[in-house]
C-alpha cells in the first residue's frame, strides 16, 4: 500500500487522529455530529473542526445499553457505549440530530449522563432537519440553519459571517469536487481505487479537519491518477445503504470476487461529491444542498428521486449488482430496502440485502452468502 | 409485487359484523349488558375457536364498562365503526377514497365530501377475526420483503393491501410522526399504490416557531387536497367538527382527570376505546356522545365514591397498552382488582380550538394534532415523555408502573434507563415488558399474564 492509501487507512481506523489534535491545540473548538445532514460548513464558519463520530475501536456496547435495548441500532449503542468511557473527552460539543428515532435518542440520553454522570462536552445540540423537501421546509429549514449559526455564536462566542460561510462553502466544494474526481475515475474499466479503499478515504475525510482533507485528497488523486486495479473477472459492484465503516466488509466483498465501484452510504458516498452553490445567499445555498441535493429514505417524498439517481449510477459505473447494506433494526433503511427490491425487480437488476450488526462478527456467513450471489449474478450475464 | 387482482374484504366485513351487532344493541344497552355478561366468561380465559370472532371486541371493553350508561357509549361508538368499516368496502361508491395515517388527526378530511381508510387501523380490524389473522397479514407483508423488525401496525397496513383487504386510494396523507417506520411505511405505500401523496412534516419542538411549521403544514395539506380531490373544503363543516372535538376532549380530558380519585371512577379503557374511534370519525357526533356518556358515567360513580370495579386494589399506570392485550385488561379486574389509571395512550391533554376564524381553526388543529396521543410524546425530546410521566406519578397514585414497550417503537425503547430511573427516585416498582402491540408471536398473553403475576406477588401488591 502506498503511503498516502496507508496514512489514509491509519485515520479511518483511529479514533483520534494528530490532525485533530493539533487543530485543538491551535485553538480550534471540535465538534462532534453523527449524520450527513449537520451542515459542516456552518461549523467551520465558526471556526471549529467539524468530526464525525463513529464506532471505530468499540468492542462492545455493555455500558451503551444501560441506556438502550437490544432493540436499538447497534452503531448508536457502540457509539455511545465509547462516549460513555470518555473516549469522545476531546470533544467541545455534539450536534445531535433527528435522523431517526435511535440516534436523536442520545441527544436525551447524552444528557441525562450528563447530568447523573458529569458526561462532557456541555454543548449539546439537537440540529431538527425536515423530512419533506417542501418550500415549506426549505423555509424551515432555513431557520433552524440561522438559529444553529445563533447557538454556535452565543455558545462559543463566536462570529459567523456571511464572507466566513463563502469561504466555508468554498473549501468544503474543493473537497468534494476532489471527490467528483476520484469518483469519476471510478467509472473507468479498471478503476484506480476499491471500494474498500475508497470507504476508508471518505470515513477520514471526515475525520480531519477540510483543509487537510484537501491536502490528503489532492495527493491521493494524484497518486491513483496512472493506477489500475486488477479488474480480470471480477463483477462491479455498487453497494447502498445506511451508515458502514467496517473496511474489512468492503474487503471482504472485494475478495469474493468483485470491485465496489460506487456506493451510496451515510458515511460517505451519497454525499461527499455533492457541491453547494456558491452564488447568492450561503444559507440558502447550505439549505438547498442538504434539503434537495442530497436525498436518504428519512426523507419520506423523495424515493422516486433516490430511485432515479440509484439507476443512473448503475450505468454510469457500468455495475454488475447491487448490494444493499442495512443495520439490523434500522427501520428506515428496513422500508428503502423494501422498495429497492421492487425497483430491483422492474429493471431485472440482482440485487443482494444483506443485514448485520456494526462489528458484529458473523463475517464467513456473509460471505458464503456474497459467493453465492455472485455465482447467481456470473450464472445470468 | 404480488397485490391480488379482486377485492375481498373478508376480514373487514367479519369486524363489520361485530361493530353492526354492537350497534344493534346499543339500542337495547340492557339487552347488550347481558350479553356481554354471558359472553364474558367465555371470553376471559383464553381464545378458542369458539370465541374467536367475539372474543376481542368484548374483552376489549373490558370487565369495568358494565353499567348501562357505559353499555350505551359502546353502542354509540361502534355505529362510528361501523360506517368506518361500511365506507371501507363500498366498492360501489364515487367519493374519492383518501388514506390517513393513524396518527394525523382527521378533522380536515371530514370537511371534504370523501370516504376515509386509516391503513393501521386495519392491524385492529384484525383482531376481530382473530388474532391469528392479523399474523397472517403481518407475515404476508415479511414475506413480500418488509423488514420483521417494522413496526407491525406498519406491516399490516402493507400486508392489508396485498391481501385486498384495503381499498384502492386516490389520495394519501401521512405524516413523519410517530416514528421511523410507520413514516417509511407510507412510502411503500406509495409506492405500491401510485396515489399521490401528501406529508405533513412534523416539528420536533414544542415552540412557536415548531407549530407554526405545523400550521403551515396544514394550509399545504388543505391545498393539496383540495387540487387533488377537485373539491373545495367546506369551512362550515370543519367548524362543526371541530366544536365537536372541542366538546370531546372536554368530557376525555375531565375523564383523564376523574382517574386521580381513589378509587378510581373509570379507568383508560373508554380513553383507548375512543382512542380507536377517532381514527375512524374523530369530530363526530357519535363520538362525541360517546364522550359525553363516559364521562357522566364516571362523574357518578366519583360523586358516590364508587370504584369502576367492584373492588379496586392496584392502580397501575402504563407506558404502552399493546392493544393485542386487550383481552389483558378484563383478566387484570377480575383477578387483581387491578385498574389501569393511566397511560400515555388513552390520556388525553390538549387545548381547544378557537373556531371563530378559517386562520384560528386551523392554528389550533395544528396545536390539537401536536398534542395527540403518541404524537405529543414521541416526536421530541424525551421530556415530552418524562415531565408528563412525572406528573401522573404525582397525581395519580399509581401502585407500580408497567412498561409494556411495543417491539416496534424503537424511541420508546431508547429511553427505557430514563423510565427506570424516573421509577427508582419515586419508589415506584416498575415491570418492563417487551411485546409487540397487534402481532401475538413476539409474547403470548399467557407468558405476560404470567409476568404480571409474578410481578404483582414479588411486590406485595397481590
Amino acid at each position: 500500500m502506498s503511503d498516502i492509501l496507508s496514512t489514509i487507512q491509519k485515520l479511518a481506523e483511529a479514533q483520534k487522529n494528530a490532525y485533530i489534535t493539533k487543530a485543538a491545540d491551535e485553538g480550534k473548538r471540535i465538534l462532534g455530529y453523527m449524520c450527513s445532514f449537520v451542515p459542516e460548513e456552518i461549523i467551520h464558519a465558526a471556526c471549529m473542526v467539524p468530526f464525525r463520530m463513529t464506532a471505530v475501536g468499540s468492542t462492545e456496547t455493555r455500558l451503551g445499553d444501560t441506556y438502550y435495548s437490544a432493540i436499538n441500532c447497534s452503531l448508536v449503542r457502540h457509539i455511545f457505549d465509547k462516549a460513555l468511557k470518555n473516549e469522545f473527552s476531546f470533544l467541545d460539543g455534539i450536534v445531535f440530530m433527528n435522523g431517526c428515532d435511535h440516534s436523536r435518542r442520545m441527544y436525551d440520553n447524552w444528557r441525562d449522563a450528563l447530568k447523573t454522570q458529569g458526561l462532557g462536552p456541555e454543548f449539546l445540540y439537537m440540529f431538527v432537519a425536515p423530512h419533506t423537501t417542501m418550500e415549506t421546509s426549505l423555509n424551515r429549514f432555513i431557520d433552524e440553519l440561522n438559529g444553529f449559526s445563533s447557538a454556535l455564536e452565543k455558545n462559543f462566542g463566536v462570529n459567523i459571517t456571511k464572507n466566513a460561510l463563502k469561504n466555508s462553502i468554498s473549501i468544503y466544494n474543493r473537497r468534494r469536487k476532489l471527490f467528483r474526481e476520484l469518483n469519476e475515475m471510478r467509472k473507468q474499466p479498471e478503476p484506480p481505487i476499491s471500494g474498500a479503499e475508497m470507504l476508508a478515504v471518505q470515513l477520514a475525510m471526515t475525520s480531519i479537519p477540510v483543509e487537510n482533507a484537501v491536502d490528503l485528497l489532492e495527493q491521493l488523486t494524484e497518486h491513483v491518477h496512472d493506477r489500475k486495479m486488477d479488474c480480470k473477472d471480477k463483477l462491479r459492484i455498487v453497494v447502498t445503504g445506511g451508515a458502514m465503516e467496517e473496511i474489512d466488509h468492503v474487503k471482504m466483498i472485494e475478495d469474493s470476487g468483485a470491485i465496489v465501484v460506487a456506493e451510496n452510504l451515510c458515511t460517505g458516498g451519497r454525499h461527499s461529491d455533492v457541491s453547494s452553490d456558491e452564488d447568492g445567499d450561503p444559507v440558502i445555498s447550505i439549505a438547498e444542498r442538504y434539503l434537495y441535493k442530497v436525498s436518504c429514505p428519512r426523507m419520506v417524498d423523495e424515493f422516486e428521486n433516490r430511485s432515479s439517481l440509484l439507476e443512473k449510477t448503475l450505468k454510469e459505473y457500468s455495475a454488475d449488482a447491487l448490494i444493499t447494506e442495512k443495520l439490523m433494526f434500522c427501520d428506515i433503511w428496513g422500508g428503502e430496502v423494501f422498495l429497492l427490491k421492487q425497483e430491483a425487480k422492474r429493471m431485472g437488476f440482482p440485487l443482494l440485502s444483506l443485514e448485520r450488526e456494526i462489528y458484529g462478527g458473523g463475517a464467513g456467513q456473509m460471505k458464503t452468502r456474497v459467493q453465492a450471489f455472485f455465482e447467481t449474478v456470473r450464472n445470468i450475464q | 409485487m404480488n397485490i391480488h387482482s379482486s377485492e375481498n374484504f373478508s376480514i373487514s366485513r367479519a369486524a363489520l359484523r361485530a361493530s353492526s351487532m354492537g350497534s344493534l344493541f346499543s339500542r337495547y344497552p340492557r339487552a347488550l349488558g347481558w350479553v356481554k355478561r354471558l359472553m364474558l366468561p367465555l371470553a376471559l380465559e383464553k381464545e378458542t375457536a369458539f370465541n374467536r370472532h367475539f372474543r376481542f371486541f368484548i374483552l376489549m371493553a373490558g370487565y369495568a364498562m358494565s353499567n348501562t350508561e357505559d353499555i350505551r357509549a359502546l353502542g354509540v361508538l361502534s355505529r362510528d365503526f361501523q360506517d368506518y368499516l361500511e365506507n371501507v368496502i363500498d366498492e360501489t361508491s364515487d367519493k374519492p377514497m383518501v388514506w390517513s395515517e393513524w396518527n394525523l388527526s382527521n378533522e380536515i378530511l371530514r370537511a371534504f365530501d370523501v370516504r376515509q381508510y386509516v391503513p393501521e387501523t386495519f392491524a385492529v380490524v384484525a383482531q376481530m377475526a382473530g388474532s391469528d389473522a392479523a399474523v397472517d397479514i403481518i407475515e404476508l407483508a415479511e414475506e413480500e420483503g418488509m423488514a420483521p423488525e417494522h413496526c407491525s401496525a406498519a406491516k399490516t397496513a402493507v400486508g392489508a393491501l396485498l391481501a385486498n383487504e384495503a381499498p384502492k386510494p386516490d389520495v394519501i396523507i401521512s405524516s413523519s410522526h410517530p416514528c421511523d417506520s410507520v413514516t417509511s411505511s407510507y412510502q411503500a405505500l406509495q409506492y405500491m399504490t401510485k396515489a399521490p401523496m401528501f406529508v405533513v412534516d412534523t416539528p420536533y419542538w414544542d415552540d412557536d416557531q415548531s407549530f407554526k411549521h405545523y400550521e403551515n403544514n396544514l394550509w399545504d395539506l388543505v391545498a393539496f387536497l383540495e387540487t387533488n380531490l377537485n373539491q373545495k373544503l367546506d369551512w362550515d363543516k370543519l367548524r362543526e367538527v371541530c366544536e365537536n372535538v372541542n366538546i370531546t376532549n372536554h368530557y376525555l380530558q375531565e375523564l383523564s382527570e376523574m382517574s386521580r380519585a381513589v378509587p378510581s371512577p373509570t379507568s383508560v379503557e373508554p380513553l383507548l376505546l375512543h382512542w380507536l374511534g377517532r381514527m375512524a370519525a374523530f369530530g363526530s357526533p357519535n363520538g362525541m356522545k360517546f364522550a359525553e356518556l363516559v364521562h357522566n358515567g364516571a362523574k357518578e360513580r366519583l360523586k358516590k365514591k364508587q370504584s369502576i370495579i367492584s373492588e379496586e386494589k392496584i392502580r397501575m399506570i402504563w407506558y404502552d397498552v399493546p392493544l393485542v392485550f386487550a383481552p389483558l385488561f378484563p383478566w387484570l379486574e377480575k383477578k387483581f382488582g387491578a385498574v389501569v389509571v393511566s397511560d400515555f395512550m388513552g390520556r388525553i391533554q390538549t387545548v381547544p380550538i378557537d373556531t371563530s376564524s378559517k386562520e384560528t381553526m386551523i392554528r389550533d388543529l395544528a396545536r390539537t394534532h401536536l398534542y395527540c396521543t403518541m404524537v405529543r410524546h414521541t416526536r421530541g425530546p424525551a421530556e415530552f415523555y418524562m415531565e408528563e410521566f412525572q406528573k401522573i406519578i404525582e397525581e395519580y397514585s399509581g401502585d407500580c408502573f408497567i412498561f409494556m414497550g411495543h417491539q416496534g417503537c424503537k424511541g420508546g425503547w431508547a429511553l427505557r434507563k430514563l423510565f427506570r430511573d424516573v421509577c427508582r427516585d419515586a419508589r415506584l416498582p416498575s415491570l418492563f415488558v417487551s411485546s409487540d402491540i397487534f402481532d401475538k408471536r413476539h409474547v403470548t398473553e399467557e407468558e405476560v399474564k404470567r409476568q404480571f403475576e409474578d410481578f404483582f406477588r414479588s411486590n406485595g401488591l397481590a
